[in-house]
């Protein structure tokens, strides 16, 4: 493997994971944060568990892949 | 029903909005605060459907990501009030109602966040600390292999103990001298590696110190094992007022 192409990977393999982290940082502060004002219609507290909960799994997934 | 909903993304100003709201939003102005909105599709946002889509992770991925971009937009331009993911509302006219039913308390969160942004970091613990190495005294041979072995168990067992508590401490340490820099910071429930969650409402023009001092630690971090990441500036996700809270 030539040096060149060594970084290359490197530097590909740090945006993946900085762009997985902040993906997590997203869908924390989504579901997690923000004004909560009755609209129409809106996610109910047991929807959101539910999405956190698959969540959790995507990201268990991601470490895994990630070798985290 | 047919038609479209209206999803809000957040508030802003509505006596100075910015120019030009991001591509497919727009904004609604009603008693002084402007909504950063867009019509969606019925079929994705009724109460039938929504739960449904919601187990579909790819879609939920990608409303979150396009619900920040957009506010990340707007965050360039102006103060913004983000809120909670898939608040959706049937008409204008319901949007409008809501808009000027909670103006007064909109606007008072806007005024608070004014020239300021929310920032995260988070330490991460990526592998065992690095343990200082011990030489062997003259005690240790004249007691024989079985005792040296087990003193040094013992030596290896304390000195874990030791990082674990330098560790805490580091954490303890940095978020204390964060929340010092910055206007409001609350430590959230630390999630898989991580050992510390913190978010903090910054002044934009602190944002520098404020980096700086987040990211000074670093060289003492490597050798706990520890790996820091700074993110910002976000919209204040985690500084707005939680309404459910509040009427419960």
């Amino acid at each position: 493997m030539t040096p060149t192409l060594a970084r290359g990977t490197e530097t590909a393999a740090v945006t993946t994971r900085n762009r997985q982290v902040t993906l997590v940082d997203v869908l924390d502060r989504l579901l997690g944060g923000g004004v909560v004002i009755q609209g129409d219609i809106m996610l109910a507290a047991a929807d959101v568990d539910l999405v956190a909960l698959d969540l959790r799994v995507l990201v268990a997934s991601i470490d895994k892949a990630a070798g985290r | 029903m047919s038609g479209g909903r209206w999803y809000v993304y957040g508030v802003v100003d509505g006596s100075s909005p910015p120019e030009i709201a991001p591509p497919s939003a727009r904004l609604v102005t009603q008693d002084g605060i402007a909504a950063v909105a867009r019509i969606v599709p019925a079929d994705d946002f009724d109460e039938q459907n929504l739960p449904e889509r919601l187990h579909d992770i790819d879609w939920v991925t990608a409303l979150a990501v396009e619900h920040s971009e957009v506010l990340d937009r707007m965050r360039e331009r102006t103060t913004v009030l983000p809120m909670r993911i898939c608040t959706v509302y049937r008409s204008e006219e319901r949007l409008r109602e809501m808009l000027s039913a909670e103006a007064p308390r909109l606007a008072q969160v806007l005024d608070h966040l004014r020239g300021r942004s929310e920032w995260g970091v988070k330490v991460f613990s990526v592998r065992a600390p690095t343990l200082p190495e011990r030489e062997a005294s003259g005690g240790e041979d004249q007691a024989g292999a079985g005792a040296a072995y087990l003193l040094a168990r013992r030596r290896e067992r304390d000195q874990v103990a030791q990082a674990d508590q330098l560790i805490d401490q580091a954490c303890d340490e940095l978020h204390e001298l964060l929340c010092a820099a910055a206007v409001e910071g609350r430590a959230n429930p630390p999630q898989r590696q991580e050992l510390l969650n913190g978010v903090y409402l910054v002044d934009d023009e602190h944002a520098d110190e404020f980096q700086r001092l987040a990211r000074e630690p670093g060289e003492r971090y490597a050798s706990l094992g520890l790996e820091l990441t700074v993110t910002g500036p976000w919209p204040a996700y985690n500084f707005v007022p939680d309404h459910a809270e509040a009427a419960t």
